[in-house]
């Protein structure tokens, strides 16, 4: 019995045999029993795989999608616009086409200047001439075939008669002294002299090393893919040694921190603090731990409307070992996990759905979490009351007193909306109709008034990021929390993973390199001058001259210093 | 949305010609409308892709604002969901290219509705769901873009093949076979994965 291909079964599967195939593999199936456990196999992988390829982000996401593209939309515009009214030198793109193009140009002179053969005078001088139709007949044993074969044509510019057998080199300095003793040369004194040759080409390379220009301006690319600055003084480009053993020795998975060392290599240490995170809650598993209640703290919004943040029991908080993420954070923090109390717990909103992408942070002993996709994270620190404050963009900030003791703790934390914070300024809030009338075959689609938000064509999920790093340095410029400059730096780092090598490149990596700054300014520990060294590196090595690059420069010898 | 779009017949609005025709004449409501028609089936296909919120969102958005550059070229009468998936699956894959990485390894589906902490269902067996969905979403990331798009079409959005193979721009006898390949690839890989026999 012949059975059914795959690509029969396939489409039997999908219904889309017709006629006569259809019937024959109906026919067959009917009577082979191993093609029909193979039609159900295929059929139960796909039931399988729908679910595992699908998730509903739930309508409140849809209600204002269809806004948020007006909104791209819009911002694109209005940089279109700004763009075709600027000067073309205004525009970094343009100002490198035409450096090229004057580039091209200059080398295309000094070839054609350089390049042209012109023909010196006939040598009168007769004693020359003589030496060099001598020369013309000595064998000279060191004589390098390039020579011998150039040697031809430089004599023939000089008007000297051409070697009919042997043609003769220019020798070298040091080859002259060769000639005099004689034109056999014992193999060893060659060797000696090759030697010697050798060796002044070394001092020569060493000192043409030694006279290059400071390179620390020079970057180059690590193996996960983000600029490095080279040439920088030890002590200041390597990461903190002490990040990935430890991440590696206490992630839930031996092997999820090898693969994050290996994508991330030696690079930065914010590189392999995301990485981390993002690995370790692929791992994360609930586990039931003791709940207890945490008062809740009525909280000031930014905006200056009280949000009252709940904080319930938690009968069955999650604890996703974030292990990765929270030794990451103790190394920015120089703090040391073994001895520690564990705090774990979730964010959530007022539906219960879980807040991805807050800020958790324990203000005291600056340490900070980011809770994963389910909302949950967990934090150390030492056992006794600390403050803790958890931030997320359009919520109001909760602060509240918790107590880590020597066992696991856990809180669930309910952050209250703050519809104010949604809106976006005067800027944004003036548009009425969203199109504007505007038809794309205008050319210019959508118009907008005012200048617009640098970040607002960006994707949302960096919008995100720089709002809450906004909202992050705010907080930890008016407490002083170093906690909050690191959490507002990973943010920064996290929203120049997408904006990287785009117009707002430069800008981001200021943020970052200004935010990693001032929490080593805070708080100065190894790993916070490793990561603002090389955060303000790479931005100074960017960056065009101007007062900005000035200060970043100062920041980096204060660092050094 | 302008007083001259005809409701559709059927009753669920004007229909996608009429919308695509008022938006390139300058509607812009128009174009909302659509947006609004297709967000659901570009997020859905989006996320198949990228199995990743932020960047099924980022997709997904940037579908719409792609169409609302190319709209002027686009041929009324033309069915629009093929155009869209196809700039979405376009924009997946470039954007995986550009970061030089697939996917982040999902984690949502896990926390489909009901299945948040404290709904009492069996432990021991969510996790095993979870731990075979987790094994099927790496093994389906293994695969050949070609192979994810088609997969995605077709078990997701539940395209038919005459859809796809608009979408894709290959002949339907193409995307049978592709379709067959994908589909034995998957398996392979998951056994791999789970231990299983072939």
């Amino acid at each position: 019995m012949t059975h059914l291909t795959h690509d029969q079964l396939s489409a039997v599967l999908d219904h889309a045999l017709k006629g006569r195939a259809a019937a024959d593999a109906e026919r067959h199936l009917l009577e082979c029993a191993t093609c029909r456990d193979a039609l159900a196999a295929l059929a139960a992988q796909e039931t399988e795989l729908r679910p595992a390829l699908t998730h509903d982000p739930g309508d409140a996401y849809f209600e204002r999608f269809a806004e948020r593209v007006e909104d791209r939309i819009r911002a694109e515009a209005a940089r279109g616009a700004a763009r075709a009214r600027a000067p073309w030198w205004s525009s970094p793109r343009a100002l490198a086409w035409a450096g090229a193009a004057a580039a091209l140009i200059g080398g295309a002179g000094l070839v054609l200047m350089t390049g042209r053969e012109v023909r010196p005078p006939s040598l009168r001088d007769r004693e020359i001439a003589d030496r060099l139709g001598q020369e013309a007949k000595l064998p000279f044993a060191t004589r390098s075939g390039a020579r011998a074969k150039s040697a031809p044509a430089r004599e023939d510019r000089l008007g000297a008669p051409a070697p009919t057998a042997a043609p003769a080199p220019v020798p070298a300095p040091a080859d002259r002294k060769t000639r005099a003793t004689g034109d056999r040369l014992a193999e060893p004194q060659r060797e000696e002299q090759r030697q010697f040759i050798t060796g002044n080409e070394r001092v020569l390379a060493r000192d043409q090393h030694a006279a290059q220009p400071n390179r620390a301006n020079e970057i180059r690319t690590s193996t996960g893919g983000e600029p490095v600055p080279v040439g920088r003084r030890a002590g200041f480009a390597n990461p903190p040694a002490a990040t990935a053993p430890e991440a590696g020795a206490a992630a839930p998975e031996g092997a999820t921190l090898d693969r994050v060392r290996k994508k991330v290599g030696p690079a930065p240490m914010q590189a392999l603090k995301d990485e981390a995170a993002k690995q370790a809650t692929s791992d994360a598993a609930p586990a039931p731990v003791a709940a207890r209640n945490v008062t809740p703290a009525p909280v000031a919004a930014q905006n200056a409307a009280p949000a009252p943040v709940a904080a319930q029991n938690a009968p069955a908080a999650p604890s996703p070992p974030v292990t990765a993420r929270r030794e990451a954070a103790a190394a920015l923090a120089g703090g040391e996990p073994a001895g520690e109390g564990r705090l774990c717990g979730a964010v959530l909103d007022a539906q219960g759905r879980p807040v991805a992408g807050a800020a958790v942070v324990i203000d005291d002993v600056a340490r900070v979490a980011t809770p994963d996709a389910r909302g949950g994270f967990c934090v150390n620190a030492p056992p006794g009351e600390h403050p803790l404050s958890v931030m997320a963009v359009g919520f109001a900030e909760a602060r509240q007193s918790v107590e880590v003791g020597a066992q696991e703790s856990s809180l669930r934390v309910t952050l209250a909306a703050v519809p104010a914070l949604e809106s976006r300024g005067p800027t944004w809030g003036v548009v009425k109709s969203l199109y504007d009338g505007a038809p794309p075959r205008a050319g210019g689609a959508f118009s907008a008034g005012g200048p617009p938000d640098p970040y607002a064509a960006e994707p949302d999920s960096v919008q995100r990021d720089v709002r809450l790093a906004r909202r992050l340095e705010a907080t930890g410029t008016s407490r002083r929390s170093a906690a909050m400059f690191d959490a507002a730096a990973g943010r920064w780092a996290h929203a120049l993973d997408v904006v990287a090598g785009g117009p707002l490149d430069l800008d981001a990596r200021r943020h970052l390199a200004d935010a990693r700054f001032r929490a080593w300014e805070i708080a100065p520990n190894a790993a916070r001058v490793a990561a603002a060294a090389e955060a303000i590196s790479v931005y100074v090595a960017k960056a065009p001259a101007g007062a900005d690059r000035d200060e970043a420069a100062r920041r980096l010898e204060r660092l050094r210093h | 949305m302008s007083q001259a779009l005809r409701r559709n017949p059927s009753g669920g609005g004007p229909d996608d010609a009429e919308l695509v025709r008022a938006a390139q004449g300058g509607d812009a409501p128009a174009f909302t409308e659509i947006v609004r028609r297709y967000q659901h089936s570009v997020h859905r296909v989006a996320w198949a892709l990228t199995r990743n919120d932020g960047d099924a969102d980022d997709v997904a958005q940037e579908t719409f604002v792609r169409a609302w550059r190319a709209l002027g070229r686009f041929r009324v009468g033309e069915p629009l969901y093929p155009w869209l998936a196809r700039i979405a699956t376009n924009l997946a894959f470039s954007m995986f290219r550009s970061r030089k990485r697939r996917p982040e390894t999902p984690l949502e589906p896990l926390l489909e509705a009901g299945r948040q902490w404290g709904v009492e269902d069996d432990p021991a067996e969510r996790v095993a769901a979870g731990e075979r969905s987790q094994h099927l979403q790496r093994a389906f990331a293994e695969l050949k873009p070609e192979h994810q798009t088609i997969l995605a079409l077709r078990v997701v959005e539940e395209q038919s093949y005459e859809a796809i193979a608009e979408t894709l721009g290959v002949p339907i006898g193409t995307v049978m076979s592709r379709l067959s390949r994908a589909r034995a690839e998957l398996k392979t890989r998951l056994a791999a994965r789970t231990g299983e026999g072939t």
